[in-house]
């Protein structure tokens, strides 16, 4: 599925065609499925507002039942609430009808880092790469910060490991010997 | 700015770390449930209205009666339409016996049932019926190829006459600009009058013709019959699609509202009823399934790209048992209506009017 990356103003206008939706008495749950763990349930009647906490550069990708995905940089958005059936970002009004589900871009804020003359790290999409220029051995490994082995991998010239499948915000990065944290 | 933090700065204590970003859900008790982003996969919601089904009206028993509430009773009551007072105007397709008169009855607020002592009108199997911009009872009564427009405070009827010999007139509906649609069934169109008199016929369906449409804010039609299975959409130029379904008969084992944003993976029954209620939600009573469905729309008011669910009734499981969601059962359905915040049913084979309230 197309992925646009808009600002909340952009998405605002997206929204605004899918019009007002849903008979009043509408009672709608709000599932916050986790990874690996039993999905927590919230009536969305029960619920004052959502808020963000460290979000930083993290995405907000909303994808609905019909069309394409939307990003939201919740750089911008102070906090979500909730209107009849519909969820309040700002001035745009989604209705719960439409959105398909809401997931979290957390890693693309990683900037490329340079560790020696040819050995860079990089994250696109959640996937850390290291790459020796050389095309030498590059062996990656991935820590938490208690210093658990989490991914590692072996290749020439490259090597990556999944970062979508790993939980933890701060995670030590070793490539060949050089350490490095990222913070993610 | 999100970055990668130079080997040096492992030295730092763990005050140095960032927060994880979190999400935080604030409940309206004022605590707090907080899920860290790393953990979270994703965020749904999900539409988990109770919708209950009750008997309003009607003992079951094939009889035009009045009385209030189930003390009354109706004779197939098919069509039904609320005017602007609340009254619910009610058309029994059917009559006592063979020699008996067909009847539209009226229910007031307080579920007081009166039969309507309708003049100037030849009814025969009154079928559909709607109320008019200036609160006129519209009646299809189609065993005689009429359409009636009947005063509701003198019941005087005239015969709606544009010169068209449509022939079994079932649904009828005004749009917002006083536009009388007609699914004519057996001409195998929907006739359009519009207020300066222009007539429009709009051919529609294969191996039968419309049986009822709604018209959404756009102009759009939407119909329905009993031996396609789809939802139609004809647009004002008269291009014709397909919304819902996929041409094929559902069984028990094949019925399904399909998934979010393709409506053609839903099935679709027969269907004597569409209708499109203020806020653009379709509401379609299937009585081949024995359901009543709701289509919440898609990006732009695309009802093909929207949401189908079925609200009330257990597909395929035919019954008057009144209840919670599957629980509840239908006869046969005529005629579903949104109205003041609940659906109203004729049950035509139950020969009773259900209510549907969510919660």
């Amino acid at each position: 599925m197309k992925r646009n990356f808009i600002r909340l103003s952009a998405v605002a206008i997206a929204c605004a065609a899918l019009g007002t939706i849903g008979a009043e008495a509408r009672t709608y749950a709000m599932k916050v499925n986790l990874k690996g763990k039993d999905a927590v349930t919230h009536t969305v009647a029960s619920v004052a507002k959502l808020t963000f906490t460290a979000a930083g550069n993290t995405k907000m990708i909303v994808t609905p039942t019909a069309g394409s995905d939307m990003a939201v940089s919740l750089n911008g958005v102070d906090q979500l609430t909730f209107e009849g059936n519909n969820v309040v970002m700002g001035t745009t009004s989604l209705p719960l009808s439409s959105i398909k589900q809401v997931t979290f871009d957390i890693t693309t804020g990683l900037e490329d880092v340079t560790l020696g003359d040819n050995l860079t790290v990089a994250a696109v999409g959640g996937i850390l790469t290291a790459t020796d220029a050389t095309g030498a051995a590059v062996a990656l490994e991935v820590y938490g910060i208690q210093g658990t082995l989490l991914a590692s991998a072996k290749g020439d010239g490259s090597a990556s490991v999944d970062l979508n499948t790993i939980a933890g915000n701060v995670l030590i990065v070793k490539a060949n010997n050089k350490v490095i944290k990222i913070n993610r | 700015m999100k970055k990668f933090i130079i080997p040096s700065l492992l030295l730092l204590s763990s005050a140095a770390y960032a927060e994880t970003p979190s999400l935080n859900v604030h409940s309206n008790d004022g605590n707090v449930a907080t899920y860290s982003l790393d953990e979270v996969e994703s965020v749904t919601f999900e539409d988990i209205t109770k919708w209950t089904v009750s008997t309003i009206a009607g003992n079951g028993t094939k009889a035009n009666k009045e009385g209030v509430g189930t003390a009354a009773s109706f004779c197939s009551p098919q069509g039904i339409a609320f005017g602007p007072d609340g009254t619910l105007y009610v058309c029994g397709q059917n009559r006592e016996t063979a020699s008996s008169p067909f009847r539209i009855l009226a229910m007031d607020k307080d579920l007081n049932v009166k039969i309507l002592p309708i003049t100037g009108a030849e009814l025969n199997a009154p079928w559909g019926c709607t109320v008019d911009n200036d609160g006129y009872l519209i009646v299809a009564s189609k065993a005689n190829n009429k359409v009636y427009r009947i005063n509701t405070t003198t019941y005087e009827a005239t015969e709606v006459t544009d010169g068209g010999a449509f022939v079994g007139p079932m649904g009828v509906k005004v749009d917002s600009e006083g536009s009388l649609y007609i699914a004519a069934r057996d001409s195998k169109y929907v006739r359009k009058i519009a207020k300066d008199g222009t007539v429009t016929n709009y051919t529609v369906g294969s191996k039968q013709g419309p049986c009822d449409m709604a018209i959404d804010s756009k102009g759009n039609m939407y119909v329905v019959n009993g031996a396609d299975y789809y939802v139609y959409k004809i647009t004002p130029d008269g291009t014709v699609s397909t919304v819902i379904g996929n041409g094929v008969k559902p069984t028990a084992a094949t019925y399904t509202d399909g998934t979010p944003g393709d409506l053609s993976t839903a099935t679709h029954g027969q269907s004597w009823s569409i209708h499109i209620d203020k806020d653009g939600v379709m509401y379609i009573a299937d009585l081949l399934a024995f359901v009543v469905r709701e289509v919440v729309p898609g990006p732009d008011g695309d009802y093909a790209k929207g949401t189908i669910r079925t609200i009330a009734g257990k597909p395929f499981t035919q019954g008057t048992a009144n209840g919670v969601g599957d629980a509840a059962n239908f006869k046969t359905l005529g005629t579903v209506v949104a109205h003041d915040g609940a659906l109203y049913v004729g049950d035509n084979g139950g020969n009773t009017i259900r209510k549907i309230t969510a919660e």
